[in-house]
């Protein structure tokens, strides 16, 4: 502290020779003691102003770093709706292709049926010889391209009936008001007498047109399509000029379902491509029936233990080769019961005693109590405990077979990144489930 | 009903096809006829759905499937319908 705050003496009581000469003058005189309340009362007023401030300054940091909290979600969000912006505009630019390429092809049969057609064996497809089908192919093309095509049953709108040409629809169209009720032939010179009774007004029988028919009747305007939500971003007005656009051009779903649309539904029949011949026809023949997903593990994606899972799954499969990939898929789209009787009893066991620490012995234990859980109902309280809080329609024994399933996923998983689970001899179910979850979880962040 | 392999080639009267050919050709049949039921089921759901269907489609079977029921209950209804609108076309090629 200085001299002069002092009062212009040092330590020792002699004045100071260092200080403000000035300011040691300015100093007020010592305090006397009458002067000690009104001190203690002004300290008291400065250190309740300081305590406001103090608490003003807390708040005041509270603010602050409420601030810095929005200021980061809204970084955050700021990102996430800039993502989305070049994502919707990647989307746009993917539909603007698509929409040109559409024009200028045509769609649908008229597309795929020449091909199609083109790879049955000529002999096979038309029974001639070898010379007569020399010009055969040609000849069902233009065949294939007389018949109604989907554009053409697109431009049939609001018709009932589907796959029938243009032509046959005006003819029936308009239905005639008499109907002839007895037709006798005469000879030529004579008369024509026709009794009164063999024309009759059709009108007695038809009922008065409903307002709902007429409503029906009446030509349907398409709603004006919307593609996009509301943009509130950068690129906003180039959105919504981009959209205003596309309702001007009048977008159909022929160009909803674009060929980059076909392209990801090819990849479930691409995944398959490298299976044996025999599984091959299999999952073509499933596939044809929509039969994608085995039925019961629809449901159990809703679950956060199945995203979690499923989630890793896909974590792992963008690390996968596409062959392994292949593979995945098609151990994901088999039936539970073929996927559980093969992988688990064989596989699974196979795979549990490559991994060093079990014996064949306690591989089959970790299976057999995997394989028992519906007759044990050992995954009855496990499940209650890990989705027990999800409305899945009381389908208790689906949930056990999809975690089960899950399990088996896991297990395959951890096949094909190499990871090794080390479950012990005593190990539970339900740890050995958790065990394994948690691994992979290492495994992906590691990653 | 589900068809095994052999029982669609029959069906659509290919069953002389070789191995690899019979392969691709119900391959193409199995597009075509997935098409159709875009197509058709972009009447059903309307244009938000069917963006919602289409990202599915993208994100694999299990989330495409669960997107369908929960967007499209009777799905499998609308693909039966499509597929049969296909089907006899092929058939009246062949």
């Amino acid at each position: 502290m200085s001299d002069v705050l002092r009062g212009g003496v040092n330590t020792f009581g002699v004045p100071s020779t260092t200080g403000d000469f000035r300011l040691q003058l300015k100093r007020p005189k010592a305090k006397s003691v009458q002067n000690v309340p009104e001190l203690v009362a002004k300290f008291g007023e400065v250190k309740k102003k300081m305590l406001d401030l103090a608490r003003e300054n807390e708040s005041l940091k509270e603010q602050l770093l409420k601030a810095h909290t929005t200021n980061d979600l809204l970084a955050q969000e700021n990102t996430q709706l800039k993502e989305k912006a070049s994502q919707v505009l990647d989307v746009e630019t993917t539909i603007d292709q698509s929409i040109e390429e559409l024009l200028a092809v045509d769609t649908g049969l008229e597309e795929t049926l020449p091909t199609f057609v083109s790879k049955i064996p000529r002999p096979v497809r038309f029974g001639f010889t070898k010379k007569a089908t020399a010009i055969a192919p040609m000849e069902v093309v233009k065949e294939v391209r007389k018949a109604p095509t989907m554009r053409t049953e697109m431009k049939i709108k609001n018709s009932a009936v589907l796959n029938v040409p243009s032509t046959t629809l005006k003819k029936e169209s308009v239905p005639s008001p008499f109907e002839v009720v007895d037709l006798t032939l005469v000879k030529k010179d004579e008369p024509v007498v026709l009794p009164v009774s063999s024309i009759k007004e059709k009108e007695v029988d038809v009922p008065a047109p409903k307002p709902e028919d007429v409503v029906k009747a009446l030509p349907v305007e398409e709603p004006a399509t919307t593609f996009f939500p509301a943009p509130n971003i950068l690129e906003g007005n180039k959105l919504a000029d981009a959209k205003k656009e596309k309702a001007l051009s009048g977008k159909t779903k022929l160009e909803a379902v674009n060929d980059a649309t076909m392209e990801d539904v090819s990849k479930y029949l691409l995944a398959i491509s490298t299976l044996p011949i025999e599984n091959q026809k299999t999952a073509v023949a499933k596939f044809l029936s929509l039969d994608i997903m085995p039925k019961n593990f629809t449901g159990v994606v809703k679950a956060p233990v199945a995203k979690d899972i499923v989630g890793d799954g896909i974590a792992k499969i963008k690390h996968l080769t596409e062959a392994e990939k292949a593979r995945l898929y098609a151990d994901l789209n088999t039936s539970f019961e073929d996927f559980y009787v093969k992988n688990l009893t064989t596989e699974g066991v196979a795979y549990l005693t490559a991994t060093k620490a079990l014996t064949e012995e306690d591989a089959r234990k970790i299976v057999a109590q995997i394989k028992n859980l519906n007759a044990y109902n050992v995954w009855h309280d496990h499940t209650d405990q890990t989705i027990g809080n999800l409305d899945l329609g009381g389908e208790k024994i689906n949930v056990r077979k999809n975690i089960s399933t899950m399990i088996l996923n896991i297990i395959r998983t951890g096949e094909l990144l190499g990871l090794v689970l080390a479950p012990s001899e005593s190990i539970t179910v339900s740890e050995y489930f958790e065990q394994s979850q948690k691994n992979i979880r290492e495994h992906s962040t590691s990653l | 009903m589900n068809l095994t392999f052999e029982e669609y080639l029959q069906d659509l009267g290919l069953e002389n096809l070789a191995e690899i050919e019979s392969l691709d050709a119900l391959s193409s049949v199995a597009l075509t006829v997935h098409k159709q039921f875009l197509l058709d089921l972009y009447d059903v759901v309307g244009e938000d759905n069917f963006n919602a269907i289409k990202t599915s489609i993208r994100l694999g079977p299990a989330l495409y499937m669960t997107t369908l029921k929960h967007l499209a209950p009777n799905y499998l209804e609308i693909y039966k319908k499509s597929k049969n609108k296909i089907f006899i076309k092929l058939k009246e090629a062949v």
